[in-house]
Protein backbone atom coordinates (compact mmCIF):
# COMPACT_ATOMS: atom_id res chain seq x y z
CA UNK A 1 0.00 0.00 0.00
CA UNK A 2 1.57 3.26 -1.08
CA UNK A 3 -1.27 5.71 -0.84
CA UNK A 4 0.65 8.90 -0.29
CA UNK A 5 4.12 8.16 -1.44
CA UNK A 6 4.03 9.93 -4.76
CA UNK A 7 5.58 13.35 -5.12
CA UNK A 8 6.14 14.07 -1.47
CA UNK A 9 9.83 14.83 -1.51
CA UNK A 10 9.31 18.03 0.40
CA UNK A 11 6.81 16.67 2.83
CA UNK A 12 9.04 13.77 3.79
CA UNK A 13 11.10 15.21 6.55
CA UNK A 14 10.81 18.86 5.67
CA UNK A 15 8.05 21.35 5.27
CA UNK A 16 8.03 22.92 1.82
CA UNK A 17 9.25 26.47 1.79
CA UNK A 18 6.21 28.40 0.73
CA UNK A 19 5.38 31.86 1.88
CA UNK A 20 2.26 32.28 3.95
CA UNK A 21 1.66 30.49 7.28
CA UNK A 22 -1.72 29.07 6.31
CA UNK A 23 -0.46 27.52 3.09
CA UNK A 24 2.49 26.03 4.98
CA UNK A 25 0.14 24.42 7.51
CA UNK A 26 -2.07 23.01 4.77
CA UNK A 27 0.99 21.57 3.05
CA UNK A 28 2.01 19.88 6.26
CA UNK A 29 -1.47 18.51 6.84
CA UNK A 30 -2.00 17.33 3.26
CA UNK A 31 1.59 16.11 2.89
CA UNK A 32 2.37 18.58 0.13
CA UNK A 33 -0.66 17.59 -1.97
CA UNK A 34 -3.64 19.70 -2.87
CA UNK A 35 -6.81 19.01 -0.88
CA UNK A 36 -8.42 17.35 -3.88
CA UNK A 37 -5.40 15.11 -4.60
CA UNK A 38 -5.17 14.16 -0.96
CA UNK A 39 -8.84 13.16 -0.78
CA UNK A 40 -8.52 11.21 -4.03
CA UNK A 41 -5.65 9.22 -2.59
CA UNK A 42 -7.54 8.65 0.64
CA UNK A 43 -10.57 7.26 -1.21
CA UNK A 44 -8.55 5.05 -3.50
CA UNK A 45 -7.14 3.16 -0.55
CA UNK A 46 -9.39 0.09 0.04
CA UNK A 47 -8.41 -0.06 3.72
CA UNK A 48 -10.11 3.30 4.25
CA UNK A 49 -13.33 1.86 2.84
CA UNK A 50 -13.21 -0.98 5.36
CA UNK A 51 -12.61 1.53 8.16
CA UNK A 52 -15.48 3.64 6.86
CA UNK A 53 -17.82 0.66 6.88
CA UNK A 54 -16.88 -0.16 10.49
CA UNK A 55 -17.39 3.46 11.57
CA UNK A 56 -20.76 3.76 9.82
CA UNK A 57 -22.13 1.07 12.14
CA UNK A 58 -19.85 1.80 15.12
CA UNK A 59 -20.54 5.50 15.61
CA UNK A 60 -24.34 5.03 15.97
CA UNK A 61 -23.59 2.23 18.45
CA UNK A 62 -21.42 4.63 20.44
CA UNK A 63 -24.29 7.16 20.43
CA UNK A 64 -26.65 4.39 21.57
CA UNK A 65 -24.30 3.61 24.46
CA UNK A 66 -24.32 7.24 25.65
CA UNK A 67 -28.06 7.74 25.14
CA UNK A 68 -29.39 4.48 26.56
CA UNK A 69 -26.63 3.35 28.89
CA UNK A 70 -24.10 0.55 28.97
CA UNK A 71 -26.76 -2.17 29.02
CA UNK A 72 -27.79 -1.18 25.49
CA UNK A 73 -24.56 -2.49 24.00
CA UNK A 74 -23.07 -4.89 26.57
CA UNK A 75 -24.05 -7.91 28.64
CA UNK A 76 -22.47 -6.26 31.69
CA UNK A 77 -23.99 -7.25 35.02
CA UNK A 78 -23.20 -7.26 38.71
CA UNK A 79 -21.58 -10.67 38.15
CA UNK A 80 -19.50 -9.51 35.19
CA UNK A 81 -18.87 -5.79 35.58
CA UNK A 82 -15.92 -5.71 33.19
CA UNK A 83 -16.42 -6.72 29.59
CA UNK A 84 -14.24 -6.56 26.49
CA UNK A 85 -14.22 -2.76 26.64
CA UNK A 86 -12.08 -2.85 29.78
CA UNK A 87 -10.69 -6.38 29.51
CA UNK A 88 -9.12 -5.61 26.15
CA UNK A 89 -9.22 -1.83 25.94
CA UNK A 90 -7.81 -0.97 29.34
CA UNK A 91 -6.15 -4.08 30.79
CA UNK A 92 -4.84 -5.25 27.42
CA UNK A 93 -3.73 -1.92 25.96
CA UNK A 94 -1.84 -0.67 29.02
CA UNK A 95 0.84 -3.40 29.13
CA UNK A 96 1.33 -3.02 25.37
CA UNK A 97 2.01 0.65 25.98
CA UNK A 98 4.92 0.06 28.32
CA UNK A 99 7.18 0.61 25.32
CA UNK A 100 7.48 4.33 26.07
CA UNK A 101 9.19 4.13 29.41
CA UNK A 102 11.23 1.07 28.40
CA UNK A 103 12.84 2.67 25.36
CA UNK A 104 13.23 6.12 26.92
CA UNK A 105 15.04 4.43 29.83
CA UNK A 106 17.23 2.47 27.42
CA UNK A 107 18.20 5.53 25.40
CA UNK A 108 18.17 8.39 27.89
CA UNK A 109 19.33 6.65 31.08
CA UNK A 110 21.48 3.79 29.79
CA UNK A 111 22.69 5.87 26.82
CA UNK A 112 22.09 3.08 24.31
CA UNK A 113 22.22 5.24 21.21
CA UNK A 114 21.80 2.20 18.98
CA UNK A 115 18.11 2.18 20.01
CA UNK A 116 17.61 5.89 19.31
CA UNK A 117 16.04 5.39 15.83
CA UNK A 118 13.10 3.57 17.41
CA UNK A 119 12.75 5.66 20.57
CA UNK A 120 10.14 8.03 19.21
CA UNK A 121 8.06 5.20 17.78
CA UNK A 122 8.10 3.53 21.20
CA UNK A 123 7.12 6.80 22.88
CA UNK A 124 4.28 7.36 20.42
CA UNK A 125 3.08 3.78 20.86
CA UNK A 126 3.07 4.30 24.62
CA UNK A 127 1.25 7.62 24.41
CA UNK A 128 -1.46 6.41 22.03
CA UNK A 129 -1.88 3.13 23.91
CA UNK A 130 -2.49 4.94 27.17
CA UNK A 131 -4.65 7.59 25.57
CA UNK A 132 -6.91 5.03 23.96
CA UNK A 133 -7.00 2.97 27.15
CA UNK A 134 -8.52 6.09 28.73
CA UNK A 135 -10.91 6.40 25.76
CA UNK A 136 -12.03 2.78 26.30
CA UNK A 137 -12.48 3.61 29.99
CA UNK A 138 -14.52 6.70 29.10
CA UNK A 139 -16.85 4.66 26.91
CA UNK A 140 -17.28 2.16 29.73
CA UNK A 141 -17.80 4.80 32.43
CA UNK A 142 -20.17 6.85 30.33
CA UNK A 143 -19.77 10.01 32.36
CA UNK A 144 -16.59 11.73 31.18
CA UNK A 145 -17.17 14.74 33.39
CA UNK A 146 -16.63 12.48 36.42
CA UNK A 147 -13.18 11.42 35.25
CA UNK A 148 -11.66 14.24 37.27
CA UNK A 149 -13.30 13.10 40.52
CA UNK A 150 -10.22 11.29 41.89
CA UNK A 151 -8.12 14.34 40.98
CA UNK A 152 -10.04 17.22 42.50
CA UNK A 153 -13.43 16.26 43.94
CA UNK A 154 -13.12 13.04 45.89
CA UNK A 155 -9.61 11.67 46.30
CA UNK A 156 -10.25 8.27 47.86
CA UNK A 157 -6.54 7.55 48.49
CA UNK A 158 -7.30 4.18 50.10
CA UNK A 159 -8.41 2.76 46.74
CA UNK A 160 -6.10 1.15 44.22
CA UNK A 161 -8.14 2.89 41.52
CA UNK A 162 -7.03 6.22 42.99
CA UNK A 163 -3.44 5.16 42.39
CA UNK A 164 -4.23 3.96 38.88
CA UNK A 165 -6.17 7.12 37.96
CA UNK A 166 -3.44 9.47 39.17
CA UNK A 167 -0.64 7.49 37.62
CA UNK A 168 -2.33 7.20 34.24
CA UNK A 169 -3.17 10.91 34.23
CA UNK A 170 0.30 12.05 35.24
CA UNK A 171 2.06 9.52 33.02
CA UNK A 172 -0.04 10.59 30.04
CA UNK A 173 1.13 14.16 30.69
CA UNK A 174 4.74 12.96 30.86
CA UNK A 175 4.33 11.06 27.60
CA UNK A 176 2.80 14.08 25.86
CA UNK A 177 5.87 16.07 27.00
CA UNK A 178 8.22 13.33 25.81
CA UNK A 179 6.77 13.32 22.30
CA UNK A 180 6.67 17.14 22.14
CA UNK A 181 10.16 17.50 20.58
CA UNK A 182 8.91 15.59 17.53
CA UNK A 183 5.71 17.64 17.37
CA UNK A 184 7.61 20.90 17.81
CA UNK A 185 9.93 20.02 14.91
CA UNK A 186 6.88 19.50 12.72
CA UNK A 187 5.06 22.59 13.99
CA UNK A 188 8.14 24.80 14.01
CA UNK A 189 8.39 25.49 17.75
CA UNK A 190 12.14 25.37 18.45
CA UNK A 191 11.72 26.91 21.92
CA UNK A 192 9.44 24.10 23.07
CA UNK A 193 11.91 21.49 21.82
CA UNK A 194 14.83 23.14 23.61
CA UNK A 195 12.86 23.29 26.86
CA UNK A 196 11.76 19.63 26.69
CA UNK A 197 15.29 18.45 25.84
CA UNK A 198 16.55 20.19 28.98
CA UNK A 199 14.14 18.24 31.19
CA UNK A 200 14.30 14.92 29.31
CA UNK A 201 16.15 13.11 32.10
CA UNK A 202 13.57 14.23 34.67
CA UNK A 203 10.72 13.19 32.39
CA UNK A 204 12.28 9.77 31.83
CA UNK A 205 12.74 9.15 35.55
CA UNK A 206 9.16 10.31 36.20
CA UNK A 207 8.03 7.92 33.45
CA UNK A 208 9.82 4.99 35.07
CA UNK A 209 8.33 5.68 38.49
CA UNK A 210 4.79 6.30 37.28
CA UNK A 211 4.69 3.49 34.76
CA UNK A 212 6.16 0.75 36.96
CA UNK A 213 3.88 1.71 39.82
CA UNK A 214 0.66 1.75 37.89
CA UNK A 215 1.39 -1.36 35.79
CA UNK A 216 1.66 -3.11 39.14
CA UNK A 217 -1.34 -1.25 40.52
CA UNK A 218 -3.53 -2.58 37.68
CA UNK A 219 -2.64 -6.07 38.89
CA UNK A 220 -3.27 -5.12 42.49
CA UNK A 221 -6.75 -4.04 41.43
CA UNK A 222 -7.74 -7.70 41.21
CA UNK A 223 -7.01 -8.15 44.91
CA UNK A 224 -10.39 -6.48 45.46
CA UNK A 225 -12.09 -9.71 44.42
CA UNK A 226 -9.59 -12.52 45.00
CA UNK A 227 -12.25 -15.16 45.62
CA UNK A 228 -14.05 -14.50 42.33
CA UNK A 229 -11.06 -15.12 40.06
CA UNK A 230 -9.77 -18.62 39.49
CA UNK A 231 -6.83 -19.15 41.91
CA UNK A 232 -4.40 -19.81 39.06
CA UNK A 233 -4.98 -16.31 37.66
CA UNK A 234 -4.86 -14.48 40.98
CA UNK A 235 -2.04 -14.51 43.45
CA UNK A 236 -2.43 -11.59 45.86
CA UNK A 237 1.26 -11.51 46.82
CA UNK A 238 2.54 -11.67 43.25
CA UNK A 239 -0.22 -10.12 41.14
CA UNK A 240 1.42 -6.69 40.90
CA UNK A 241 4.72 -8.32 39.96
CA UNK A 242 3.10 -10.49 37.28
CA UNK A 243 1.46 -7.45 35.72
CA UNK A 244 4.61 -5.37 35.89
CA UNK A 245 7.04 -7.99 34.50
CA UNK A 246 4.60 -9.03 31.77
CA UNK A 247 4.30 -5.40 30.69
CA UNK A 248 8.05 -5.37 29.94
CA UNK A 249 7.97 -8.05 27.27
CA UNK A 250 4.53 -6.91 26.10
CA UNK A 251 5.79 -3.36 25.47
CA UNK A 252 8.93 -4.57 23.73
CA UNK A 253 6.98 -7.04 21.59
CA UNK A 254 4.50 -4.34 20.59
CA UNK A 255 7.34 -2.11 19.35
CA UNK A 256 8.76 -5.02 17.37
CA UNK A 257 5.39 -5.57 15.68
CA UNK A 258 4.62 -1.90 15.04
CA UNK A 259 8.08 -1.27 13.55
CA UNK A 260 7.60 -4.34 11.36
CA UNK A 261 4.19 -3.09 10.17
CA UNK A 262 5.45 0.40 9.35
CA UNK A 263 8.27 -0.99 7.23
CA UNK A 264 5.72 -3.09 5.35
CA UNK A 265 3.04 -0.43 4.90
CA UNK A 266 4.80 2.96 4.95
CA UNK A 267 8.44 2.39 4.16
CA UNK A 268 8.38 5.64 2.13
CA UNK A 269 7.99 7.46 5.45
CA UNK A 270 10.98 5.76 7.11
CA UNK A 271 14.44 7.17 6.62
CA UNK A 272 17.59 5.18 5.91
CA UNK A 273 18.74 5.36 9.52
CA UNK A 274 15.52 3.68 10.68
CA UNK A 275 15.36 1.03 7.96
CA UNK A 276 19.02 0.06 8.08
CA UNK A 277 19.16 -0.35 11.85
CA UNK A 278 15.77 -2.00 12.34
CA UNK A 279 16.92 -5.63 12.21
CA UNK A 280 19.60 -5.09 14.84
CA UNK A 281 17.19 -3.09 16.98
CA UNK A 282 14.58 -5.86 16.68
CA UNK A 283 17.11 -8.43 17.88
CA UNK A 284 18.13 -6.11 20.72
CA UNK A 285 14.52 -5.68 21.81
CA UNK A 286 14.04 -9.44 21.63
CA UNK A 287 17.01 -9.94 23.97
CA UNK A 288 15.29 -7.76 26.54
CA UNK A 289 11.99 -9.50 25.88
CA UNK A 290 13.55 -12.94 26.36
CA UNK A 291 15.01 -12.08 29.78
CA UNK A 292 11.68 -10.56 30.85
CA UNK A 293 9.81 -13.64 29.60
CA UNK A 294 11.96 -16.12 31.52
CA UNK A 295 11.63 -14.01 34.67
CA UNK A 296 7.86 -13.87 34.21
CA UNK A 297 7.70 -17.62 33.69
CA UNK A 298 9.62 -18.30 36.89
CA UNK A 299 7.58 -15.93 39.06
CA UNK A 300 4.42 -17.57 37.71
CA UNK A 301 5.77 -20.94 38.89
CA UNK A 302 6.78 -19.39 42.23
CA UNK A 303 3.21 -18.06 42.61
CA UNK A 304 1.80 -21.55 42.02
CA UNK A 305 4.20 -22.92 44.64
CA UNK A 306 3.41 -20.13 47.08
CA UNK A 307 -0.33 -20.78 46.90
CA UNK A 308 0.23 -24.56 46.82
CA UNK A 309 -1.85 -24.84 43.66
CA UNK A 310 -0.08 -27.77 42.01
CA UNK A 311 -3.16 -29.96 42.05
CA UNK A 312 -5.18 -27.24 40.31
CA UNK A 313 -2.82 -27.55 37.37
CA UNK A 314 -4.13 -31.00 36.57
CA UNK A 315 -7.74 -29.88 36.33
CA UNK A 316 -9.51 -28.56 33.21
CA UNK A 317 -8.81 -24.94 34.21
CA UNK A 318 -5.23 -26.00 34.94
CA UNK A 319 -4.72 -27.34 31.43
CA UNK A 320 -6.22 -24.10 30.07
CA UNK A 321 -3.76 -22.17 32.25
CA UNK A 322 -0.86 -24.28 31.02
CA UNK A 323 -1.99 -23.70 27.43
CA UNK A 324 -1.93 -19.95 28.03
CA UNK A 325 1.54 -20.18 29.55
CA UNK A 326 2.82 -22.43 26.75
CA UNK A 327 1.49 -20.38 23.83
CA UNK A 328 1.76 -16.91 25.34
CA UNK A 329 5.05 -17.24 27.22
CA UNK A 330 7.03 -20.38 26.46
CA UNK A 331 6.79 -20.30 22.65
CA UNK A 332 7.69 -16.57 22.42
CA UNK A 333 10.54 -17.22 24.87
CA UNK A 334 11.99 -19.95 22.64
CA UNK A 335 11.37 -17.86 19.50
CA UNK A 336 13.15 -14.84 21.00
CA UNK A 337 16.11 -16.80 22.40
CA UNK A 338 16.64 -18.92 19.28
CA UNK A 339 15.94 -15.98 16.97
CA UNK A 340 18.43 -13.70 18.70
CA UNK A 341 21.16 -16.33 18.86
CA UNK A 342 20.76 -17.32 15.22
CA UNK A 343 19.83 -13.80 14.03
CA UNK A 344 16.44 -14.89 12.70
CA UNK A 345 14.57 -11.59 12.67
CA UNK A 346 11.40 -13.05 11.13
CA UNK A 347 11.19 -15.66 13.90
CA UNK A 348 11.58 -12.92 16.50
CA UNK A 349 8.72 -10.97 14.92
CA UNK A 350 6.38 -13.96 14.94
CA UNK A 351 7.40 -14.57 18.56
CA UNK A 352 6.54 -10.95 19.37
CA UNK A 353 3.13 -11.40 17.75
CA UNK A 354 2.48 -14.43 19.93
CA UNK A 355 3.68 -12.60 23.04
CA UNK A 356 1.29 -9.71 22.38
CA UNK A 357 -1.59 -12.11 21.73
CA UNK A 358 -0.62 -14.02 24.88
CA UNK A 359 -0.67 -10.96 27.08
CA UNK A 360 -4.09 -9.87 25.76
CA UNK A 361 -5.33 -13.43 26.33
CA UNK A 362 -3.97 -13.36 29.89
CA UNK A 363 -5.74 -10.09 30.68
CA UNK A 364 -9.02 -11.31 29.13
CA UNK A 365 -8.72 -14.49 31.19
CA UNK A 366 -8.17 -12.54 34.39
CA UNK A 367 -10.90 -9.97 33.73
CA UNK A 368 -13.59 -12.07 32.07
CA UNK A 369 -13.06 -15.73 31.30
CA UNK A 370 -11.71 -16.88 34.66
CA UNK A 371 -13.66 -14.24 36.55
CA UNK A 372 -16.62 -15.74 38.38
CA UNK A 373 -15.54 -19.06 36.97
CA UNK A 374 -18.04 -20.89 39.13
CA UNK A 375 -20.94 -18.98 37.55
CA UNK A 376 -22.15 -18.81 33.96
CA UNK A 377 -19.69 -17.64 31.34
CA UNK A 378 -20.31 -14.16 29.98
CA UNK A 379 -20.51 -13.95 26.21
CA UNK A 380 -19.92 -10.39 24.98
CA UNK A 381 -22.69 -8.63 23.06
CA UNK A 382 -21.88 -8.18 19.37
CA UNK A 383 -22.43 -4.45 19.77
CA UNK A 384 -19.74 -4.30 22.45
CA UNK A 385 -17.32 -6.10 20.14
CA UNK A 386 -18.22 -3.73 17.32
CA UNK A 387 -17.62 -0.70 19.54
CA UNK A 388 -14.21 -2.13 20.50
CA UNK A 389 -13.33 -2.53 16.81
CA UNK A 390 -14.63 1.00 16.14
CA UNK A 391 -12.37 2.44 18.81
CA UNK A 392 -9.47 0.41 17.41
CA UNK A 393 -10.19 2.01 14.03
CA UNK A 394 -9.93 5.46 15.61
CA UNK A 395 -6.67 4.31 17.22
CA UNK A 396 -5.39 3.20 13.83
CA UNK A 397 -6.46 6.44 12.11
CA UNK A 398 -4.75 8.63 14.71
CA UNK A 399 -1.63 6.43 14.73
CA UNK A 400 -1.35 6.60 10.92
CA UNK A 401 -2.12 10.34 10.82
CA UNK A 402 0.74 11.06 13.22
CA UNK A 403 3.24 8.67 11.61
CA UNK A 404 2.61 10.23 8.18
CA UNK A 405 3.40 13.71 9.46
CA UNK A 406 5.38 13.95 12.69
CA UNK A 407 9.09 13.00 12.49
CA UNK A 408 8.87 9.67 14.27
CA UNK A 409 10.26 7.34 11.62
CA UNK A 410 12.56 9.91 10.07
CA UNK A 411 14.78 12.81 11.06
CA UNK A 412 13.44 16.28 10.46
CA UNK A 413 15.56 18.31 8.09
CA UNK A 414 15.49 21.98 9.04
CA UNK B 1 42.02 -41.12 15.20
CA UNK B 2 40.29 -38.09 16.67
CA UNK B 3 37.31 -38.57 14.34
CA UNK B 4 37.06 -42.22 15.31
CA UNK B 5 36.97 -41.36 19.02
CA UNK B 6 34.32 -38.72 18.34
CA UNK B 7 32.24 -41.20 16.34
CA UNK B 8 32.44 -43.85 19.09
CA UNK B 9 31.55 -41.25 21.73
CA UNK B 10 28.57 -40.16 19.65
CA UNK B 11 27.47 -43.79 19.20
CA UNK B 12 27.82 -44.41 22.95
CA UNK B 13 25.78 -41.31 23.76
CA UNK B 14 23.18 -42.34 21.19
CA UNK B 15 22.85 -45.82 22.70
CA UNK B 16 22.62 -44.33 26.19
CA UNK B 17 20.03 -41.79 25.03
CA UNK B 18 17.93 -44.41 23.29
CA UNK B 19 18.13 -46.63 26.40
CA UNK B 20 17.01 -43.81 28.69
CA UNK B 21 14.29 -42.85 26.22
CA UNK B 22 12.94 -46.42 26.04
CA UNK B 23 13.04 -46.75 29.81
CA UNK B 24 11.19 -43.41 30.25
CA UNK B 25 8.57 -44.37 27.68
CA UNK B 26 8.07 -47.73 29.33
CA UNK B 27 7.83 -46.20 32.82
CA UNK B 28 5.42 -43.57 31.54
CA UNK B 29 3.21 -46.10 29.76
CA UNK B 30 3.21 -48.42 32.76
CA UNK B 31 2.39 -45.50 35.04
CA UNK B 32 -0.47 -44.46 32.78
CA UNK B 33 -1.85 -47.99 32.75
CA UNK B 34 -1.70 -48.09 36.56
CA UNK B 35 -3.55 -44.77 36.67
CA UNK B 36 -6.27 -46.19 34.43
CA UNK B 37 -4.93 -44.19 31.46
CA UNK B 38 -5.68 -40.86 33.15
CA UNK B 39 -2.90 -38.34 32.59
CA UNK B 40 -4.18 -36.05 35.36
CA UNK B 41 -4.14 -38.88 37.89
CA UNK B 42 -0.62 -39.87 36.86
CA UNK B 43 0.56 -36.29 37.30
CA UNK B 44 -1.13 -36.14 40.73
CA UNK B 45 0.61 -39.31 41.80
CA UNK B 46 3.90 -37.91 40.55
CA UNK B 47 3.45 -34.67 42.50
CA UNK B 48 2.62 -36.64 45.65
CA UNK B 49 5.52 -39.06 45.12
CA UNK B 50 8.05 -36.24 44.68
CA UNK B 51 6.74 -34.46 47.78
CA UNK B 52 5.59 -31.34 45.96
CA UNK B 53 2.07 -32.01 47.19
CA UNK B 54 1.61 -33.30 50.72
CA UNK B 55 -0.95 -32.86 53.45
CA UNK B 56 -0.14 -30.11 55.93
CA UNK B 57 -1.76 -29.81 59.33
CA UNK B 58 -0.52 -26.52 60.72
CA UNK B 59 0.27 -23.09 59.33
CA UNK B 60 3.93 -23.61 60.22
CA UNK B 61 3.93 -26.87 58.22
CA UNK B 62 2.29 -25.12 55.28
CA UNK B 63 4.75 -22.23 55.21
CA UNK B 64 7.77 -24.49 55.76
CA UNK B 65 6.63 -26.58 52.82
CA UNK B 66 5.89 -23.78 50.34
CA UNK B 67 9.05 -21.90 51.29
CA UNK B 68 11.07 -25.06 50.70
CA UNK B 69 9.58 -25.54 47.24
CA UNK B 70 10.02 -21.84 46.40
CA UNK B 71 13.63 -22.05 47.56
CA UNK B 72 14.30 -24.93 45.18
CA UNK B 73 12.69 -23.02 42.29
CA UNK B 74 14.79 -19.94 43.06
CA UNK B 75 18.03 -21.95 43.29
CA UNK B 76 17.16 -23.50 39.94
CA UNK B 77 16.55 -20.03 38.50
CA UNK B 78 19.84 -18.69 39.84
CA UNK B 79 21.58 -21.42 37.86
CA UNK B 80 19.32 -21.27 34.80
CA UNK B 81 19.23 -17.50 34.35
CA UNK B 82 22.99 -16.91 33.82
CA UNK B 83 23.07 -19.86 31.42
CA UNK B 84 20.09 -18.48 29.53
CA UNK B 85 21.61 -15.00 29.53
CA UNK B 86 24.83 -16.38 28.10
CA UNK B 87 22.91 -18.33 25.49
CA UNK B 88 20.96 -15.27 24.34
CA UNK B 89 23.94 -12.92 24.36
CA UNK B 90 26.32 -15.01 22.31
CA UNK B 91 25.76 -15.27 18.58
CA UNK B 92 26.40 -18.59 16.93
CA UNK B 93 29.83 -18.39 15.30
CA UNK B 94 29.78 -18.92 11.58
CA UNK B 95 31.60 -22.05 10.49
CA UNK B 96 34.62 -21.44 8.33
CA UNK B 97 35.99 -24.02 5.97
CA UNK B 98 39.57 -24.03 4.82
CA UNK B 99 39.65 -23.76 1.10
Amino acid sequence: MKPLSGNLTDAVGRAPVISGGEQRLLDKLFLGLSGRDYLTRVWTNPLNWVICLILVIGIPLLCQRYLYGLQAITHGSQDYPWGVLLGFGLFGMVPLSASGFLLSTTVEIFQRDDFRPIERLALLNGLLGYFFAVVFLLVDLGMPWRLTYPMVVSFGPAAVLFLVAWHVATYLSVQVAEILPAVSEWAGWPGVKRFILRITLGLTIAGIILSTLHQGALGALFCYAPAKIHPLWISPEFQWLHFFVSSIFAGLSMVIIISWLVTKTMSWRCDHRFLSSLDNITLGLAKGGATALITYLVIKVVAVAHEQEWLLLISGWGFYYLLEIALGTLVPLVAFAYGVRHRRVALVRWGALLAVAGIIWNRLNTVMICYNYRLHQEVPHWKELWVVVTLLCFYFIVYRFILYRIPVLFRWRE
Amino acid sequence: MKTAIKASLFALLLIFGVGIGCWSLLAFTAGLKQADWQLGELLRQYLVATGVVKPTHTLVDFYSHIKGVEYLICVGFFVAFPLFYKYVNSDVKKLETRG
